[in-house]
């Protein structure tokens, strides 16, 4: 049952990065168009996955002492395995997610969840599995989501397809820089409104 | 004139903070104060040269040479941790004025992403040791500027009625945004 | 003390393998990733350039070859042919721009000793302002020099038109197609045996 709870918790409860506020930079920074905000919240939550896993069949190994130090090196080696995978599969997305590709490593959520849920005792490695995929799924839905909404202002497309016909001027303030603040800033707003009642944050 | 270009579009045009989305979790975090933005952003200038320094050098006399350029990710942030601690074990014995003003800023700065992405950023484009340098310093001073005016703005906050459902991070982001929009503006000074 | 060696034995391990993880998942996607680099980064240079410009009937990018360097390294070289016949080769060269490389496809006609065009690949200058020396008019300015023709911008004494608002950029495209052509004139001989082979 716990595992059912832990998985679904990251789809609405302590959905990132709205509800659970991390990993804002690359919610700003590749929502400029639905496929890429997926592809970056894919790739995430391959990093957390493997490494929520890892350093839960790892907590009896690791000295408190130099945790962090392994915690860093366990994800920091997963983000290369994406690196170099998205690379080999995946070029179009990689080029298009440029920096941030490597920047999944100081993604706060990664090792904010190996901190404050892998390393625990009372989690088990499949809890910890669950933890990782509904926390990593939940951040896709958001930068999907996200994306789609720019990427429809701000270009009249979704996906790449044009769905708001051809006297639809884009407002081109959504795909720059202060829109993706802005868009980002209401949504926060909009699921406050949502939320008001039964969480308090 | 290459230079001035170069820390132009630094601090304004490219802002690492408003115009590459770098860092944005301190700059909500700790931007509520004007003395907490300062120090911040202090600490960011400071560990920002440093570390650009070292990991360009590694990159460029270490991981290039010997093909392992593929590492650079991991090898960067344990740089970078690992100085950071060094950083803060060095001020704590040799200054106490300097550990009380930048101190608490330190263990917060290994996952700044600003700090990764400006070492990434210069190794992938093969800046020159002085372009380099003058690009480190100009990104981590926009950043603070950035920080420092955002702290400003935010500590009107307080005194203004701000929508329930948009306070805190919410109308902080939205700020942020209209701070962006100015910014952009200084887009087509450099070209 | 105990505690000590136990926190560096196992940093130790994870950080081994860590190593071979990624050591072995380099290795086994190196094909691939060079792959992709042709298809998407310099493919489309080589295609604008040996296709479109030259009218090459082959696929150049599959009838690649590698160029053996005095001073070691390789060089990937792109031939272009039209109906069997070698018209030109193209290769890449590079040069510091504003904040950045800029990559450039060169494509020599060697029988003339003439340029038959340049594509920039993928230049990561700010974006709708450096990137315009990718565009055409500026790269239409190449095609039918000669190599021994001052490759510059104007304002250096050149012949070719800058970019405005992007001089920077200009002269960075000059400066690798000049770069382009020194190394094809020091290389020539060791870039045209290695042309006969895919003859």
């Amino acid at each position: 049952m716990s595992v059912v709870k832990e998985f679904t918790k990251g789809l609405w409860k302590d959905i990132p990065p709205f509800r659970l506020v991390l990993g804002l930079c690359p919610a700003l920074a590749v929502t400029k168009a639905a496929d890429n905000g997926i592809g970056m919240g894919i790739a995430t939550t391959f990093v957390l996955v493997s490494s929520n896993v890892l350093i839960s069949m790892l907590k009896n190994v690791i000295p408190s002492r130099v945790r962090l130090a392994c915690y860093i090196v366990v994800i920091a080696t997963f983000v290369v395995v994406v690196e170099l995978l998205a690379q080999a599969y995946f070029y179009p997305l990689y080029s298009a997610l440029g920096i941030f590709v490597p920047l999944i490593v100081v993604n706060c959520i990664i090792l904010g969840r190996a901190e404050a849920f892998a390393s625990k005792q009372r989690n088990s490695v499949f809890d910890s599995a669950a933890d990782g995929f509904g926390i990593g799924l939940g951040f896709t839905i958001s930068l999907g989501f996200l994306g789609a909404i720019r990427e429809l202002l701000g270009n009249g497309t979704i996906f790449g397809f044009h769905v708001m016909g051809t006297s639809y001027e884009p407002f081109k303030f959504m795909v720059e820089a202060p829109g993706a603040f802005v868009c980002l800033g209401l949504m926060l707003g909009i699921m406050n409104v949502l939320g008001r009642g039964s969480t308090t944050s | 004139m290459e230079y001035f270009a170069l820390i132009i579009s630094a601090i304004f045009v490219k802002n690492i903070l408003l115009a590459q989305y770098l860092g944005n979790c301190p700059f909500l975090g700790v931007s509520r104060k004007m003395d907490t933005a300062i120090g911040m952003g202090m600490a960011v200038i400071f560990v920002m040269t440093l570390a650009t320094i070292i990991t360009w050098s590694l990159q460029r006399y270490f991981l290039e040479p010997l093909n392992l350029v593929y590492l650079q990710t991991i090898i960067f942030i344990l740089v970078i941790a690992a100085l950071v601690q060094f950083v803060e074990m060095f001020i704590k014995k040799s200054s106490h004025d300097l550990y009380q003003a930048l101190g608490i800023y330190l263990p917060l700065i290994t996952t700044n992403c600003a700090i990764l992405g400006v070492a990434i950023i210069c190794a992938r484009e093969g800046h020159t040791f002085p372009q380099m340098l003058v690009f480190a310093v100009a990104s981590a001073v926009g950043y603070s500027l950035a920080l420092i005016l955002f702290a400003g703005l935010r500590e009107r906050f307080e005194i203004s009625r701000i929508p329930k459902a948009l306070s805190g991070t919410a109308i902080g982001l939205v700020t942020a945004g209209l701070m962006s929009l100015a910014f952009f503006s200084f887009f087509g000074m450099v070209a | 003390m105990k505690d000590m060696i136990s926190s560096v034995l196992v940093l130790t391990v994870i950080c081994a393998g860590s190593a071979l993880l990624l050591t072995g998942i380099r290795d086994s996607t190196s094909q691939q990733r060079k792959e992709q680099l042709l298809k998407y980064v310099q493919g489309p240079a080589v295609k604008k350039v040996l296709v479109e410009i030259v009218g090459s009937t082959n696929d150049p990018i599959s009838d690649r070859t590698e160029a053996l360097i005095d001073d070691g390294s390789k060089l990937d070289l792109f031939v272009g042919k039209v109906d069997g016949k070698l018209k030109a080769i193209a290769f890449e060269a590079q040069a510091e721009g504003f904040g950045g490389t800029v990559s450039v496809m060169v494509g020599i006609d060697p029988e003339n000793e003439t340029l038959v065009g340049i594509g920039v690949s993928a230049p990561k200058e700010t974006p709708g302002v450096g990137s315009r020396v990718a565009e055409e008019p500026f790269g239409k300015q190449f095609p039918g020099l000669s190599l021994d023709e001052n490759i510059a911008v104007k304002a250096d004494g050149g012949v070719i038109d800058a970019v405005s608002g992007a001089t920077i950029s200009s002269r960075a495209a000059c400066k690798a197609v000049r770069r382009g052509i020194e190394l094809y004139r020091s290389q020539k001989d060791n870039i045209l045996s290695a042309i006969q082979s895919v003859q």
